[in-house]
């Protein structure tokens, strides 16, 4: 290698390829969001670290409380809540997504239940909207949602099998996740 | 009989009909003005309904769970099935929940053509609602007109993307394919014949003393019950609350566009049917301002041979023609989604109804119902 090219700028090889660039300075609408819900929510909730939107993680029994708090610091817009099957761990992770009408933010209250004995806390009485998506959680994965007003399945019949959004659902009828192609 | 809408509206759940036995009917699940297959047991006295409780489900297929056994491209045409009525805007949803979670930058022109397509479906929609609502009253006429101009946008879809009902033609990176040549002539054209039309359809149907009869102080929706319940799009902007989601958190090219939003303040039947009539003049305005801006170039953004969803929760959110859609993508890194959430704006403003009409007769559930515009295999998913 003679002197003249060590000179020049050295060509990217694999190994040293550009690094990424650094990420991006996080918004201050987004620092300040997140430490309103912190706030809000106060010690028993521990921010969860996933990517994409952000979330909280409360203990199970602590959901209740969580929630009222949220809705008294504003967060009067629950878009939906729903549930995640981890079999692995043996749990299902419920999730509230909330937001407000007043602004664009939104964030997830998380818990998890244990798959087996899954009941929990029902928060129709802090967002009317949770008592559809409940029935809904309770139909497709199997979640008890104590005093909740009207607990019976929404889509499917009163008698049919099992949870189907459980990862474990087999349905031997109709299956939709089997196909042929 | 002693009770009166009057006296209704003001004490919701207090119902006293003496010299009537309360009964129970089934409206539908086949039955015209229920848009779909949906059950509604109604309890009566008389004519006066008491409570209602509907009954889903008939057209669930399992959407959610079949999101998880394909890739998010294979999912993008199982989002059409949702709310069939704003198709383009669900496959656009889907592609924003998509291109967010892999860090997609989609090019400018399949922006301008997203807008574009996705108020061409916010009209179309409520061209088919505002004539669905004139036949659901008894007046066969705007069902006709409302068909006669949603024809010209189906006319442009199909134009365009070759599907006049189930689009996948926004996906995630852009747009399946280039519109043709004469798109902004066609949709120009569109626009100059459309415009005068919405005045028609005010005074054919909103002119009509009947039809305002129908429509004054039915089903009132207060602002408190719907911020509770969830309910978004026209029902909730009737109701008063200043809320859209194209404002309150743009995407695509809406922060660049100049409109109004609609509202109203009186939560009844009529307050919903002049938040849509208006919305539909908004969607002109719209449409011009992309079509004029619309740029040349690609409208697809390379994507890897593979899409892998990485870990993590990603959300979209979006307005279609029926309130605020939301797509939560749950990734494990895999090319299939570990769980695909459907947020139904249907779902949550037909939670309204068995509230708003107590102390109705039951020709106002149609009426009602008609108004919420509910499409309900997007409730069922």
């Amino acid at each position: 290698m003679s002197d003249e090219q060590a000179a020049a700028p050295a060509t990217p090889t694999p190994a040293a390829a550009p690094s990424p660039p650094p990420p991006p300075a996080p918004d201050p609408a987004e620092v300040a969001f997140r430490e309103e819900v912190a706030r809000a929510l106060g010690t028993a909730a521990a921010a969860d670290t996933a990517a994409g939107v952000p979330a909280w993680r409360v203990e199970a029994g602590g959901l209740l409380g969580a929630a009222r708090r949220l809705r008294d610091a504003g967060f009067d817009y629950l878009l939906f809540m729903t549930a995640v099957d981890h079999p692995a761990d043996g749990r299902l992770e419920l999730v509230y997504l909330f937001s407000r009408f007043s602004g664009s933010r939104h964030g997830a209250l998380l818990a998890d239940v244990p798959r087996e004995a899954a009941e929990v806390d029902s928060l129709s009485g802090v967002w009317a909207a949770a008592d559809w998506h409940e029935r809904e959680t309770y139909d497709m994965f199997g979640i008890r949602f104590r005093n909740h007003p009207f607990l019976r399945r929404i889509l499917l019949d009163e008698d049919w099998p099992g949870h189907p959004l459980r990862k474990d659902y087999v349905d031997t009828l109709h299956d939709v996740v089997k196909r042929p192609y | 009989m002693e009770l009166t809408r009057a006296t209704a509206a003001g004490q919701p759940g207090t119902f006293a009909a003496p010299g009537y036995e309360d009964y129970f009917v089934n409206m539908g699940p086949q039955h015209p003005s229920t848009h779909g297959v949906l059950r509604l047991v109604l309890k009566l006295a008389g004519e006066t309904v008491l409570g209602l409780t509907p009954v889903l489900g008939y057209v669930h297929r399992g959407i959610e769970k079949m999101g998880e056994a394909m890739s998010v491209l294979q999912f993008t045409h199982l989002t059409d099935r949702l709310d069939y009525l704003s198709a383009h805007i669900n496959n656009w949803g889907w592609a924003l929940a998509v291109e967010e979670a892999l860090g997609i930058e989609v090019p400018e022109r399949a922006q301008h053509i997203r807008v574009i397509m996705a108020e061409l479906t916010r009209l179309a929609s409520h061209q088919l609602w505002w004539g669905v609502l004139g036949m659901d009253l008894g007046a066969f006429t705007p069902f006709l007109y409302g068909f006669r101009d949603r024809e010209r946008i189906i006319d442009i879809f199909e134009k365009t993307c070759g599907a006049r009902l189930t689009m996948n033609y926004v996906r995630p990176g852009g747009v399946t394919a280039d519109v043709e040549e004469d798109f902004a002539k066609d949709v120009g054209a569109f626009l100059g014949y459309f415009a005068p039309f919405i005045d028609e359809y005010e005074r054919l149907l909103g002119d009509n003393v009947i039809f305002q009869e129908r429509m004054h102080g039915v089903g009132v929706l207060t602002p408190e019950l719907a911020r509770s319940l969830g309910c978004t799009g026209p029902v909730l902007r009737a109701s008063g609350v200043d809320y859209d989601v194209r404002r309150a958190r743009p995407y695509g090219l809406y922060p660049r566009l100049a409109f109004t939003v609609p509202l109203a303040s009186a939560g009844d039947s009529w307050a919903r049917y002049q938040v849509r009539i208006e919305e539909m003049r908004q969607s002109l305005a719209i449409i011009r301002q992309a079509l004029d801006a619309m740029p040349a170039g690609p409208v697809r953004a390379k994507l890897p041979a593979v899409l892998n969803v990485p870990k993590g929760r990603w959300l979209s959110r979006v307005e279609t023609a029926r309130g605020e859609l939301a797509f939560l993508l749950v990734g494990d890194g895999s090319a299939k989604p570990w769980r695909v959430k459907v947020r139904s704006p249907n779902f949550s403003n037909l939670a309204a109804l068995p509230e708003i009409i107590k102390g109705c007769r039951v020709a106002d559930v149609v009426a009602v119902l008609s108004t919420l515009d509910v499409v309900i295999p997007c409730i069922d998913r």
